[in-house]
């Protein structure tokens, strides 16, 4: 606490004369922090807070009385006098004069000040808050040297009817990009596969295989040794050599200079250090803790690395200076044709190549879009807050009126007056925005927790950085000084006005309502209505969806299951030695005490598979279409009881189903809809992708069973075609293992690190989780989306409520003897409650209607974030409008029901 | 030709904040919060100083060669935090030591001894 207190002085501090901040203020902050934790430690939290605020105030006078001080002494000390003009000199004096008058004002009114001080800190600190969010992943570069000139490349495929889509590329066709692209200063092609540490203990990391050129393109420099060379990157497996990861380097090497020039086992390959990248760089992928050249991808990786048609290669390129993002463009697209000529392609798609900015390429548009929504969600709520603050500051010049009155008829301006009552509020906004920041601080790092990550296979981060930075400070400056401007300016310009201020005393305490005031009090909450009722609906919606999600059937049952990755050094278990590798790992871990069933897979349902286009024997695909591109799993026998995935005609996948034996394959319900929707999939044969599968005859499969459908793409997606085969007839050699067991899951990893060390021991295991745990991260997303909006309403609700009590007290008060009278002239209760809840019903409900229509527009911005919930469903407009109802009649109720205990001969004698 | 040697008599009469803060320093070197709790004690708690008006004060003292700023070092009072210490110059002793003479003098005056009896028996 005393920490966030220190933030706070901090800023204070920066209000000190330069001079005086640079050689004590150091000395001042450990003093601040020494008498507060004194403080906390005799007396308690509370008297620490009040300590800090005091010294907080104090500090205000004392920044005045040292900035008087040092422009004595500077005008004393400076041989030859450097004249102000006189009207600097009167102003900068009038705004000391002010500012002093300012803080004796509000001295005088403590609470007045407290309640607008901590409203504007919530509404800015949140603001600035998501502001950081949304700096931090969406408008601060990419970190890197002139970010503008770097982009991503990619090979685009499109067929009839659809958009094109962005994919990657095989290094054949990198090779072509790379010798006719001309709009380059350079071009690095990486992918981000595995790799075993070898040493005293294997270590399990993610590195990048890339092209020499890929450092350069980035504008990188090691921070020791040198990058990888052209040489190094032209004879596959010629040149054994690795740049380190600057934490591998301290963890592992323990930060020593000597470790370049030494050897390290990357997969079981002995390989050269020759550099250490700095530090925070992890590569394009923001995972890599080491990196090899492309060169010796195949002995290293994967022993396709250079050869295979695959799309795996992700491609960087930085624009050559004079080049502009449209040119760049233009020169793809005829590479892409170029490319689509040379190299054959499955299909009979269109292909293209595009570049993207590496700055928007990193960002998905849900991201933006969700990110967007809620700062202008939080927008709204210190709209609100500002709202309120108006409507007080509003009735609080009508209290001033005297004041005010006294000061225009003893000579003072109106402009004179404007500047004063300004200052007022921009004081109060900037000490609001000062502990809004220091709000902010403490609420980033939450944030930062809860922001849901970008994939975490994704070849591409997010380069998010959430944090306050210089801009957000410049962001929470302006909308602090916004703030106090749109505060001070109308109550200003009001309560000075000619007309109003013009004759001195004959106000008393109101009888003659001010129409224009009543009249602005009326539309702010008008607005605050409209903003409250969009936000709760958008949370409604947004938490109805979440709701959905959660509940959702997704076809499988994720408890009780426990999962893993082994990854295995892809080059040296390649071909038929995938499937025998798998199976011995698999035979030992289903040995595993406690285990009941396992099996392995490329992916665990909600993360995404790998896909590949489907071809039906005895049936053509439209010309114009091409194939259709379906999921693909490499599975054991017991995935689907493992997973709980029901078997619906036919039979499931056996322990018989090995290489040399026929193809077979299961397919799911969605895909037997889908491609025999009049007929009986079982003892169809298909075609599956460019693998090569190792079975009996020729490389087709036949179907030989139907199974339920699961969701294996993100968890607001719909039910895709998926189709299973044996693991045991063509695999890769690197998989998820899922187990079955009835203990707890967490006891049983030790034993499955064993199991599998058993079989090689320089494979480890990682990545370990309850399939539970990655149905929550799949969820993570709307979660955050959720959960921020809804706090976001919550609180524009509670504002919206005590605006609306505010007004209406304030209206009852001014109306006291006109409620005197009525009653005197036998109204009843519920006549004047009537009266007074009438109008403040009206105003709610013109607020809400208006509301209600700004939300069916808002309905087009969240359509795309929710799941299975229209937009404009009208049960969540009634639950809205009725809650929003409540709450206005709540806080109509006290002020109308303190209206009807006027007593008449007490006003009326008064008045 | 040495330097004049300043006249304590110069410096007075001392700011009643300057004069707490030389009498603080007189015992021992402290650091800002030792002085901060030693001028609280000395005056009954009715001096509270915080950060914004001990610093220019010690500014002030230390461009008048009253006092010293003494470097940093642990603060065995404070956990063994890094701390500022300052120290009472000679100077800063004769000067303090001619304020309290001065106002030794002006309580003996005649009109203060009779307020001061007014006050004890009001």
């Amino acid at each position: 606490m005393t920490s966030l207190w220190c933030r706070v002085y901090h800023l204070f501090l920066s209000l000190y004369p330069p001079g005086l901040r640079h050689r004590d203020g150091h000395d001042m902050l450990r003093l601040f922090s020494d008498l507060v934790e004194a403080e906390r430690r005799m007396r308690g939290p509370f008297a620490a807070s009040r300590m800090a605020l005091r010294l907080c105030g104090q500090a205000l006078p004392g920044a005045f009385g040292a900035h008087w001080v040092a422009r004595k002494h500077h005008s004393r000390s400076s041989r030859v006098r450097v004249e102000r003009p006189a009207s600097v000199h009167s102003w900068v004096d009038n705004v000391t004069l002010d500012l002093r008058f300012a803080t004796r004002t509000f001295r005088r009114n403590p609470g007045f000040a407290a309640v607008t001080v901590l409203t504007l800190a919530i509404g800015i600190g949140a603001t600035t808050a998501m502001f950081s969010v949304v700096n931090g992943s969406l408008i601060r570069p990419p970190p890197f040297s002139d970010p503008d000139r770097l982009v991503m490349v990619y090979l685009t495929r499109s067929t009839s009817g659809e958009s094109p889509r962005r994919g990657r590329w095989s290094y054949r066709e990198f090779e072509i990009l790379r010798q006719s692209a001309t709009v380059f200063d350079q071009v690095a092609a990486y992918n981000v596969p595995d790799f075993n540490l070898g040493g005293d203990v294997p270590e399990h990391m993610e590195g990048e295989v890339v092209s020499a050129a890929y450092f350069d393109v980035l504008g990188i420099t090691p921070a020791l040794g040198r990058n990888f060379v052209v040489e190094e990157d032209v004879t596959p497996g010629s040149h054994p050599v690795a740049v380190l990861g600057h934490a591998l380097w301290r963890r592992r090497f323990g930060g020593d200079s000597t470790v370049v020039g030494s050897t390290v086992r990357i997969n079981r390959i002995p390989m050269t250090v020759i550099g250490v990248a700095p530090q925070g760089f992890r590569g394009l992928s923001g995972r890599a803790d080491l990196w090899i050249p492309e060169a010796m991808g195949p002995l290293a990786s994967y022993h396709g690395q250079l050869t295979d048609h695959q799309h795996f290669h992700n491609v960087v390129a930085r624009l050559r200076p004079d080049v502009s993002l449209q040119d760049a463009t233009a020169q793809l697209k005829l590479i892409g044709t170029n490319i689509a000529a040379a190299v054959e392609h499955e299909g009979d798609a269109q292909w293209s190549a595009t570049a993207w900015r590496l700055h928007d390429a990193r960002i998905d548009s849900t991201t933006r879009r969700s990110q967007l929504l809620l700062l202008g969600a939080v927008g709204f709520v210190l709209l609100i807050a500002c709202a309120n603050l108006v409507n007080l500051l509003l009735a609080r010049a009508e209290s001033r009126h005297r004041e005010i009155t006294i000061r225009l008829s003893v000579g003072s301006t109106r402009g004179r007056l404007v500047r004063q009552l300004i200052t007022e509020s921009l004081l109060l906004s900037l000490v609001g925005g000062m502990i809004g920041v220091a709000l902010a601080y403490s609420l980033v790092d939450a944030l930062a927790a809860f922001v849901p990550q970008r994939s975490p296979s994704s070849a591409l981060t997010d380069f998010a950085a959430i944090g306050v930075d210089t801009t957000v400070l410049a962001f929470a400056t302006a909308v602090s000084v916004g703030t106090g401007l749109v505060l001070g300016l109308a109550p200003a310009l009001r309560a000075t006005r000619p007309g109003h201020a013009g004759a001195l005393g004959l106000r008393t305490h109101g009888t003659a309502v001010d129409r224009g005031s009543v009249s602005t009090s009326g539309l702010l909450i008008v607005a605050e209505f409209a903003l409250a009722a969009i936000l709760a609906v958008g949370a409604t919606l947004l938490l109805t969806s979440y709701v959905r999600l959660q509940t959702r059937d997704v076809g499988f049952d994720p408890d009780n299951v426990l999962t893993f990755w082994v990854q295995p050094p892809l080059a040296q278990y390649r071909g038929d030695r995938a499937p025998v590798l798998m199976e011995r790992i698999l035979t030992e871990v289903a040995q595993t005490p406690g285990v009941e069933t396992a099996t392995v897979s490329l992916c665990t349902p909600l993360m995404g598979c790998s896909t590949r286009s489907l071809q039906i024997v005895g049936r053509e695909w439209p010309a114009d279409q091409g194939a259709p591109i379906v999921g693909r799993h490499y599975v054991a026998a017991d995935h689907f009881r493992t997973l709980g995935i029901p078997l619906l005609r036919g039979r499931a996948l056996t322990a018989q189903d090995r290489a040399g034996r026929p193809g077979v394959a299961v397919v799911n319900e969605t895909a037997a809809h889908t491609y025999w929707p009049n007929e009986n999939p079982i003892g169809q044969r298909i075609l599956l992708g460019i693998d090569d599968p190792i079975i009996a005859s020729d490389s087709t499969f036949e179907i030989v069973g139907v199974v339920g459908d699961v969701q294996y793409d993100a968890i607001d997606g719909h039910y895709e075609p998926e189709f299973y085969t044996s693991y045991l007839q063509f695999t890769w050699p690197y998989a998820f293992v899922m187990i079955k067991s009835a203990e707890p899951l967490e006891l049983l990893v030790p034993a499955l690190r064993r199991a599998v060390a058993a079989v090689d021991s320089e494979i480890p295991i990682h990545d370990v989780q309850t399939l539970r745990q990655r149905v929550g991260a799949s969820l993570s997303r709307s979660r955050f989306n959720a959960v921020m909006l809804g706090g976001f309403a919550t609180l524009a609700l509670v504002l919206a409520a005590m605006g609306i009590y505010g007004v209406m007290a304030n209206f009852v008060a001014r109306r006291t003897p006109e409620m005197a009278i009525r009653i005197a002239l036998g109204a009843e209760t519920r006549n004047v409650l009537g009266f007074v809840m009438g109008r403040g019903l009206r105003l709610v409900s013109v607020g809400v209607a208006v509301g209600v229509v700004g939300a069916i527009g808002m309905g087009r911005v969240l359509r795309s974030l929710v799941y299975e919930v229209s937009v404009t469903d009208p049960r969540v407009f009634v639950a809205i409008v009725a809650i929003l109802a409540g709450v206005a009649v709540a806080a109509c109720y006290l002020p109308a029901r303190r209206a009807t205990r006027v007593d008449p001969m007490q006003v009326l004698r008064t008045e | 030709m040495g330097r004049a040697r300043p006249d304590p008599d110069d410096f007075l009469p001392l700011r009643p904040l300057d004069l707490h803060v030389l009498v603080a320093l007189s015992e021992r070197d402290r650091h800002g919060y030792g002085i901060v709790q030693t001028v609280a004690e000395c005056s009954d708690n009715k001096i509270r100083l915080a950060p914004g008006n001990l610093y220019p004060v010690l500014r002030r003292l230390v461009e008048a060669g009253l006092i010293r700023d003494d470097g940093e070092r642990l603060a065995h009072d404070l956990e063994h935090k890094q701390r500022r210490y300052y120290a009472i110059t000679t100077l800063g002793r004769r000067v303090a030591a001619a304020e309290a003479v001065r106002l030794k003098n002006l309580l003996e005056e005649q009109p203060v001894r009779a307020l001061m009896k007014g006050w004890s028996r009001g």
